[in-house]
């Protein structure tokens, strides 16, 4: 059975309670331009123009084509 | 569609639905004089029709506990559409929203063809320029289908509405699609494969595929026979499971979800150039990279997503029929409520309040802020309600460490600057 509620989370349930790396705060404007990675450039372009556009962060339904700006 | 839950008795039927978080336990007043204000809604699901030509195997919606769309109007009719774009309009005004995002839905919302969904857009789009002035409200608008119904004249059509289009599928073959039959059990493949060969002919109309994963599908199979369609964009959904509506799992450390999805990571991410837009991993790199997610199923942006069934019901969305029977239920509609009023109701309030709505243990876990908890409908329990962790917990975070795995020589590589 899956992990059940109220089961406080541990390795043994495939839970690592290592932290993940800090990738926040990195200048991601000079990422966008690093070809080294065409995909990761062209997702950080993306993610950009999407901050640049709204003033604030909302969530959409997953059952509905991706929102794009 | 997704995964129905192996008994609709399982998944609520045998308890009192009032008593689950949040409808029991959410004080909305109080959350509100703690700070956590309502977010106007900028997301309508708009149910044009309420049947399906489709009757896929595993269909939530037909199969699952909630049978609500057999007491509904097969179709949205008119006097719903109308109220329905004054309360948007309204709803636009009072906010003064910049912009709004329709999406026709079902069912199968071209069961009646292009002409009703298009009257229904551009009812929206009519009313919010009358309310806020013309160009003040961009409207976004999409519909999303089955693929069975699109034809040059279809997708024309809509394409010149300025709809874009949708298209749910299991994969790019017709192995994928088994499930996916019609209500004489025929597969309903070769008419979706048909409509989709059509869209790619018309990149301008072309919105992209949802995709719900088959563990035991092959991953790269899946997606490459997907991008032979050419999508603009695609998702890849967990399946709408929860916790007692087992998802078959046989342990809590098998990550059949995360490990197929990493694959399909690692595909995509090492292409020499981009070939599609895949939302779940765009989210979940954009949450890592410290931006906010624009998504339900992970991040704790506050979802501003409605639904408006064909009898003009105001809704929580559809995931939420896994849950038990009336689950997406606010009590309120068109007719007699305001959009506003339904900001209220404690399910969508629980879903604007970021962390507020997690349970202890994802609060206690180091992958939350990237998460949020997973998709809402799959931290139900039926002893509790929605203050659980996802079902699929452990394989969003096999997904999530892979990424930021394999994220960090790119990052460390650049030697960015910091802000």
């Amino acid at each position: 059975m899956p992990l059940p509620p109220g089961t406080a989370l541990s390795p043994r349930d495939g839970h690592q309670a290592i932290e993940l790396p800090d990738f926040t705060g990195l200048h991601l404007a000079s990422l966008a331009g690093d070809v080294s990675n065409p995909v990761l450039a062209a997702v950080v372009t993306s993610l950009l123009a999407r901050a640049g556009s709204r003033s604030n962060a909302v969530a959409f339904y997953d059952d509905s084509p991706f929102v794009t700006y | 569609m997704t995964t129905a839950p192996s008994s609709p008795t399982e998944a609520g039927h045998r308890h009192n639905t009032s008593a689950l978080w949040p409808l029991q336990g959410l004080d909305v007043a109080a959350a509100r004089a703690a700070g956590h204000q309502a977010v106007p809604f900028q997301q309508f699901v708009l149910k044009m029709h309420s049947r399906c030509n489709f009757a896929c195997t595993y269909c939530y919606v037909y199969s699952g506990p909630d049978q609500s769309w057999r007491r509904r109007p097969r179709t949205a009719p008119a006097e719903v559409v109308a109220k329905t774009a004054t309360r948007i309009a309204d709803h636009a005004k009072t906010h003064m929203l910049s912009e709004v995002h329709l999406n026709v839905h079902g069912g199968e919302p071209l069961l009646t063809g292009a002409a009703a969904p298009i009257r229904y857009v551009t009812a929206v789009r009519e009313a919010i320029d009358a309310a806020v002035g013309p160009g003040f409200c961009q409207v976004q608008a999409t519909l999303q289908t089955n693929g069975s119904m699109l034809t040059e004249g279809v997708v024309t059509e809509l394409a010149d509405a300025g709809l874009k289009i949708g298209v749910s599928l299991d994969g790019g073959r017709a192995r994928h699609n088994r499930h996916r039959v019609d209500h004489r059990g025929r597969p309903g493949w070769p008419a979706a494969s048909r409509g989709l060969r059509v869209l790619a002919r018309h990149p301008d109309a072309y919105g992209g595929i949802l995709c719900t994963i088959d563990p035991s599908s092959n991953p790269i199979d899946v997606y490459e026979s997907l991008l032979s369609f050419t999508p603009p964009s695609m998702d890849l959904l967990l399946p709408h499971t929860n916790w007692s509506s087992s998802p078959g799992r046989k342990t809590g450390i098998a990550t059949p979800y995360g490990n197929w999805l990493a694959d399909v990571f690692d595909h995509w991410f090492h292409a020499e150039s981009p070939q599609t837009t895949i939302r779940l991993f765009t989210e979940i790199i954009g949450l890592l990279t410290g931006q906010e997610s624009g998504t339900e199923s992970v991040g704790s942006s506050p979802v501003v997503a409605v639904v408006v069934d064909t009898d003009g019901a105001i809704e929580q969305v559809d995931s939420l029929k896994t849950a038990y029977s009336g689950a997406p239920e606010t009590g309120l509609n068109v007719f007699h409520h305001t959009f506003n009023e339904a900001l209220d109701h404690p399910g969508i309030a629980a879903r604007q309040i970021g962390t507020a709505a997690l349970s202890d243990q994802c609060l206690s876990c180091p992958v939350v802020g990237i998460c949020g908890g997973g998709n809402y409908a799959h931290r139900f329990d039926a002893r509790n309600g929605f203050r659980n962790p996802s079902v699929h917990c452990a394989d969003l975070e096999r997904l999530i460490r892979h990424i930021a795995d394999r994220l960090r020589p790119f990052l460390l590589k650049a030697r960015l600057p910091r802000d």
